[in-house]
């Protein structure tokens, strides 16, 4: 039975709608060089494309407890598809759409920082959803960049543990809006652990859990102690991780 | 020539019988038809418009009503005939029922094209085409010799003009056959509107001018953009004019690849007229195009070069037996499509970012391996979502099937290091942001894609 | 001595001598058989002409004249007798002479021969024969004039050791008709001395046709003292093809065998094998025509603009004065001869479009001889195509004039690039698009009367008004094309037809749908009307 209950599992996340943890990053961006640039007023600009192409909504990223150090945010937020929700507070982003995007003026501080959670359900078909962040000038072109798309950060989730990757600006092109180019360093982004998952699905796991244990008599009790470990642990102690700057694309 | 305008003849000083046509089918805006049929050209500005009473005019098919219209002009330069007068008045008729042909208003400049009506009067040498666009000073150099010529060039110069305006001169000199003409439409290849753009690019074709072929021709490759998309419908007829130069044959055959299917189609068209050993190398790979039209001119061409007139069907024949004439010629010209090798190399896609600079989507694509056949390799996108355009592609399968999958070069050599790794950027254009999916597809070696 | 008598339409064969006899017929021994067989050869041969000559001699408005002709025709034939091995022939002379009406001599030199003896060996003949008499018949004068040179293959075979003599009768001749065209309607009957032939046409014409094969209208036979007439006729055409053609010899030959079967009393049958071979000089015939001319014709359903040829003219090359019998091998449905010729020159016209290049084929016929197939393709308008960007014009009156320009292509794609009338019919009513507006009333439903005009160059331009703003609601307005709205109006249908300025009238190219949005004017659903 235990081999059957352990086949089993991936069904059960699947019917569940369980993801197995959300990674938790925090990312810091040094904005000092845009204080004054006469590029801005800037947006931070952030993406969330489905890779499936269907709009599948099988990931979330949620955007919280951002800051500008000394600057503020000057909105009004701009959602379009499966993005909504307030920097102020909290922005929510999902793939319900190929396209989903959350646009938010803001007046640059020297330090800009925000806690990043993004589910890692990795799409079939061999294109990952993505998440990407961008500065826009007051043209609404991004800043250059040595990204992919004039982007800052990228997170592919095609894995369990998705990478993200920091990219600084392009100092050898000035913004669209024109002035000096601008010298941007690579977001700081640090892994911070993962999420419980929703109480929803944590009932609906751990019902279907018991009515496994029910039917099989003979399940191993090592299996049963780590099942409900994990029920009742809301972290995982993970190492941090910290990313070089000036990264190229993966 | 004048007889060629048929559509205005005054029969009666009173004007109550006048023959001329004003369809939507009219006269053929042409400068050179335009300035034989007149016995004055001005460029002259209109200073007043006084409208007559309504009447009834015929030709031997049919009758319209309408109303005169008195149109007073003060000349600024006179570029055929004589006059001493520095105004005069055109007698202009005025359909009731939109007939297509464009009334003037007060103020307007112009190059105005009369033939005599009395003494004291004048009417359009051509009811259809009664003014051209002009700019209020002389042209200072003078791209042609010819001064009604000069003044249309300058007009296409101008950007100052409006678009239709330099389009309408370009229109007009389609059939010019003249350096300063042909000069003047390279030098707006660089404009970044696209009408006049797409006008000058057509008139050029039309002219079988290799050295604008080769210009454009990246943004012939390219799939259109949607500001493209509107001014691209003749392409098709001027790039097969191409045909008569030499020189151009070249460049055709490499637009044969073209995400664009009016360019694909002039250019198999342009190949077939021409005939001779690139027709024989290029047409029996489109033999299996998706367009039953660039098959057509494969088939039509290999016939005609060959010299088989019985394997030569005219376009409806073509149509009822079509599979008849496709086998017949692909067993006369068997050729050998490249190979697909997506299995010898592992491909890892990224996702998908909007650049909001370009307004393209952008995605890296990783191919890796160690593979055992040669190269040059390419990558096709299979099945990409109708509606969507790979940028700077490389060129369009049509022999490796599926045909018509866009496809991009990953390593022009013929061999690979071995674990070797290339990473592409791929961009798409997706106006409205559908969701892009594909079958990726790794093509080796040197035969047909 | 051996007579030959030159007729117009027989001559007799005399028997000269020789060392056996026979009841009748032609006599094996060499002298005999020879003689008989030269008899036999010249009368045929004459009589051929002659018949030729009869033929001709018909009112000149029989086309069946024009195959009749004497002029030039080598003319030999071989027989085979089962009689006995003949004596080596010597050079004799011999005449002609027709029965009871003239005398026309004939010199015939025989320079060698061949003997074939009992046991089968082959014995050949050669006579070589000239003759610039003439022949009187009543207040006529027919020159003939055979070639230099004729060639007579003889192969005389024994009766298997028959001493049995074998009588050449003299009156034995042998009458042949040359058969007529099987397009003409008469026969020429012999004999018939009535004729209005005129000489000098005789000389002019060329030998059109021989007969084959050769049937026997009336059955005769070889009688002692009598003169039997076997007459032959043929009822088909024969060509120099390379079918019935000796496909070495130049000019071409045609070799026929006949056969007659002669009863005698006492003995017989003698089998008498005849192969004619006929084979025409220079001049006149052997020559095998070329036609020129255009390779292509236009067809407009009837009209015939200027600038496209709908009739064209072929000729047959060299020239020559000799009847010429143009037909068209295939396509007969895509053109036809406008007119009969049997000149070297002849016209034709279109009657329907070509599917293939050149599936029109025509071919000349001289004196036999048929030229090669001559492909020629019916083109015609068959669709649109545009031909530049369209511009969209403002226009303070109707919001806007959208200008577009067609190519009109044939039925291969490839454009006509001369002046054609063009014209357009409306196929439908104006026909809102919206159920609340346009009113009926409103100018959106003032469309321009039906019309025609000329495309210069082969290239349509149509210039599309909105509709009078002071009259349209929603109001017309301009936009450029590339930033042009889809909100249709009104539309109707559309047929375009090319060759005629008449609405109507002409070939159809193109169906099509006026479209008329707020801001611009689209031709859509450009289905190319294929004629039907």
């Amino acid at each position: 039975m235990r081999a059957s209950i352990s086949k089993s599992l991936p069904l059960i996340l699947f019917l569940t709608g369980f993801s197995w943890a959300e990674t938790i990053y925090d990312v810091s961006l040094d904005t000092s060089p845009l204080i004054g640039h006469p590029a801005g007023p800037f947006a931070l600009e952030f993406q969330f494309n489905d890779g499936s192409g269907t709009g599948d909504a099988n990931n979330v990223i949620s955007i919280s407890n951002f800051s500008l150090s000394g600057g503020k945010l000057t909105g009004p937020p701009q959602a379009n598809g499966g993005a909504s929700g307030d920097l102020s507070s909290l922005v929510t982003m999902t793939d319900s759409s190929f396209f989903n995007q959350y646009v938010e003026a803001f007046t640059p501080g020297t330090l800009m920082n925000f806690r990043l959670q993004i589910t890692a359900n990795v799409d079939s078909g061999g294109t990952p959803d993505e998440f990407s962040m961008s500065i826009l000038d007051n043209s609404g072109s991004e800043i250059p960049t040595l990204g992919r798309g004039a982007s800052l950060l990228i997170i592919d989730i095609n894995s369990s543990n998705p990478i993200p990757s920091a990219f600084a600006s392009d100092t050898t092109r000035s913004p669209h809006a024109g002035g000096f180019p601008i010298s941007l360093s690579a977001p700081v982004v640090t892994e911070v652990g993962t999420s419980v998952p929703e109480p929803a699905n944590c009932c609906l796991f751990g019902f279907v859990m018991l009515m496994l244990m029910w039917l099989s008599r003979n399940h191993s009790q090592n299996l049963t102690r780590w099942a409900a470990q994990k029920a009742a642990s809301p972290f995982v102690t993970r190492r941090s991780q910290r990313l070089a700057t000036g990264d190229t694309e993966p | 020539m004048k007889k060629a305008f048929t559509c205005l003849r005054f029969l009666f000083i009173s004007f109550t019988f006048v023959r001329f046509c004003f369809p939507s089918f009219v006269n053929l805006l042409d400068a050179g038809r335009l300035r034989d049929a007149s016995d004055l050209i001005v460029v002259a500005q209109v200073s007043n418009i006084v409208d007559g009473s309504g009447t009834i005019y015929s030709d031997p098919t049919t009758s319209y009503t309408g109303h005169q219209q008195t149109v007073s002009i003060t000349l600024l330069r006179v570029l055929k005939g004589s006059i001493t007068a520095e105004s005069l008045d055109v007698i202009h008729f005025i359909p009731d029922a939109p007939s297509g042909s464009q009334e003037v208003e007060k103020g307007q400049l112009g190059i105005f094209f009369l033939s005599t009506l009395t003494d004291t009067a004048w009417a359009p040498a051509d009811q259809d085409h009664f003014i051209l666009p002009a700019r209020p000073g002389a042209p200072s150099n003078a791209g042609s010799s010819d001064a009604l010529l000069a003044e249309l060039i300058q007009v296409i110069a101008s950007t100052d003009a409006s678009s239709t305006d330099r389009a309408l001169a370009i229109a007009s000199l389609r059939s010019i056959s003249d350096a300063g003409v042909s000069a003047s439409l390279k030098s707006v290849l660089s404009s970044s509107d696209p009408l006049v753009f797409w006008s000058a690019a057509t008139a050029l074709f039309a002219q079988a001018d290799s050295d604008a072929l080769s210009t454009v021709q990246s943004r012939l490759i390219q799939p259109f953009t949607a500001s493209d998309a509107p001014y691209t419908q003749g392409l098709q007829a001027a790039l097969r004019a191409e045909s008569t130069n030499p020189k151009s044959l070249p460049t055709l055959a490499a637009l044969l690849a073209s995400a664009n299917q009016e360019v694909r189609r002039g250019s198999a068209a342009a190949i077939a007229t021409a005939g001779g050993p690139i027709a024989v190398s290029t047409l029996p790979g489109l033999l299996t195009d998706q367009d039953s039209q660039i098959q057509y001119f494969a088939v039509w061409g290999l016939g005609r070069t060959t010299n088989q007139p019985d394997q030569t069907p005219s376009y409806p024949e073509f149509q009822a037996n079509r599979d008849k004439y496709i086998l017949y010629w692909q067993s006369q010209f068997p050729i050998s499509c490249a190979a697909d090798v997506t299995s010898q190399f592992s491909v890892s896609r990224s996702g998908f970012r909007l650049d909001l600079s370009t307004g393209r989507f952008v995605q890296s694509v990783i191919i890796s391996g160690s593979p055992a056949s040669k190269g040059p390799f390419v990558l096709a996108l299979d099945n990409l979502n109708s509606g969507l355009f790979l940028y700077r592609s490389d060129g369009t399968t049509s022999c490796a099937s599926p045909s018509g999958s866009p496809y991009v070069i990953v390593s022009a050599s013929e061999t690979w290091q071995a674990n070797g790794t290339v990473v592409l950027t791929l961009e798409f254009t997706d106006p409205t942001a559908t969701g892009i999916t594909y079958t990726p597809r790794i093509l080796g070696g040197n035969a047909n894609r | 001595m051996q007579h030959r008598n030159w007729l117009y339409n027989q001559f007799t064969l005399h028997q000269q001598r020789g060392r056996k006899t026979v009841a009748s017929g032609c006599i094996p021994n060499e002298f005999f058989g020879l003689l008989c067989r030269t008899m036999l050869i010249t009368r045929a041969m004459v009589l051929l002409s002659l018949a030729a000559l009869a033929a001709f001699g018909q009112t000149g408005d029989d086309p069946c004249q024009a195959y009749a002709d004497v002029k030039g025709w080598i003319f030999s034939f071989s027989m085979q007798a089962n009689g006995t091995a003949i004596d080596e022939l010597k050079t004799t002379k011999y005449t002609i002479q027709h029965s009871g009406v003239v005398n026309a001599p004939i010199d015939t030199v025989r320079t060698e021969s061949t003997i074939r003896g009992p046991n089968g060996e082959v014995y050949q003949a050669v006579f070589q024969g000239h003759s610039s008499s003439h022949a009187q018949v009543d207040d006529r004068t027919y020159y003939l004039d055979f070639p230099p040179a004729w060639k007579l293959d003889e192969v005389l075979q024994g009766a298997g050791g028959n001493d049995a003599a074998y009588d050449v009768n003299p009156n034995t001749f042998i009458s042949f008709q040359p058969g007529l065209n099987s397009s003409c309607s008469s026969i020429v009957t012999f004999p018939d001395v009535n004729y209005p032939a005129l000489y000098s046409s005789l000389e002019e014409k060329g030998w059109e046709t021989i007969v084959e094969p050769f049937q026997w209208i009336s059955a005769g036979f070889f009688q002692a003292g009598q003169t039997s007439i076997l007459y032959g006729s043929a009822t088909a055409l024969l060509d120099w093809l390379p079918a019935n053609s000796d496909p070495a010899s130049t000019p071409p030959k045609i070799t026929r065998n006949l056969t007659v079967s002669q009863t005698y009393a006492g003995g017989g049958p003698i089998i008498w094998n005849f192969q004619w071979t006929l084979e025409p000089i220079p001049g006149c015939g052997g020559t095998k025509p070329t036609i020129t001319g255009p390779s292509e014709v236009w067809w407009f359903n009837g009209e015939t603009p200027p600038n496209y040829d709908t009739e064209i003219t072929l000729q047959a090359t060299p020239a020559s004065s000799c009847e010429h019998q143009w037909f068209i091998e295939e396509g007969d449905n895509l053109a036809a001869f406008s007119t009969q010729s049997t000149g070297p020159q002849i016209d034709l016209v279109s009657l329907g479009a070509s599917l293939k290049q050149g599936d029109v084929k025509v071919r000349v016929r001289r004196n036999g001889v048929v030229s090669d197939p001559f492909p020629v393709t019916v083109r015609t308008p068959n669709s649109l195509d545009m031909l530049a960007p369209a511009i969209n014009l403002k226009s303070e009156k109707y919001g806007y004039i959208t200008a577009i320009n067609f190519l009109i292509l044939d039925q291969f794609k490839v454009r006509l690039t001369k002046d054609i009338p063009t014209s357009e019919s409306w196929t439908s009513d104006v026909v809102a698009d919206t159920s609340s507006f346009p009113s009926v009333s409103s100018s959106w439903f003032d469309r321009p009367p039906e019309k025609g005009g000329i495309a210069f160059g082969g290239i349509i331009e149509e210039n599309v008004s909105g509709a009078l703003i002071a009259n349209s609601d929603p109001a017309p307005l301009w936009r450029p094309l590339d930033s042009a709205h889809k909100d249709k109006v009104v539309h109707w249908g559309r047929m375009v037809t090319v060759g005629s300025q008449t609405p109507g009238d002409g070939v159809p190219v193109q169906e099509d749908i006026v479209q008329l949005f707020q801001d611009h004017a689209e031709i859509l659903d450009l289905n190319p009307a294929n004629p039907k």
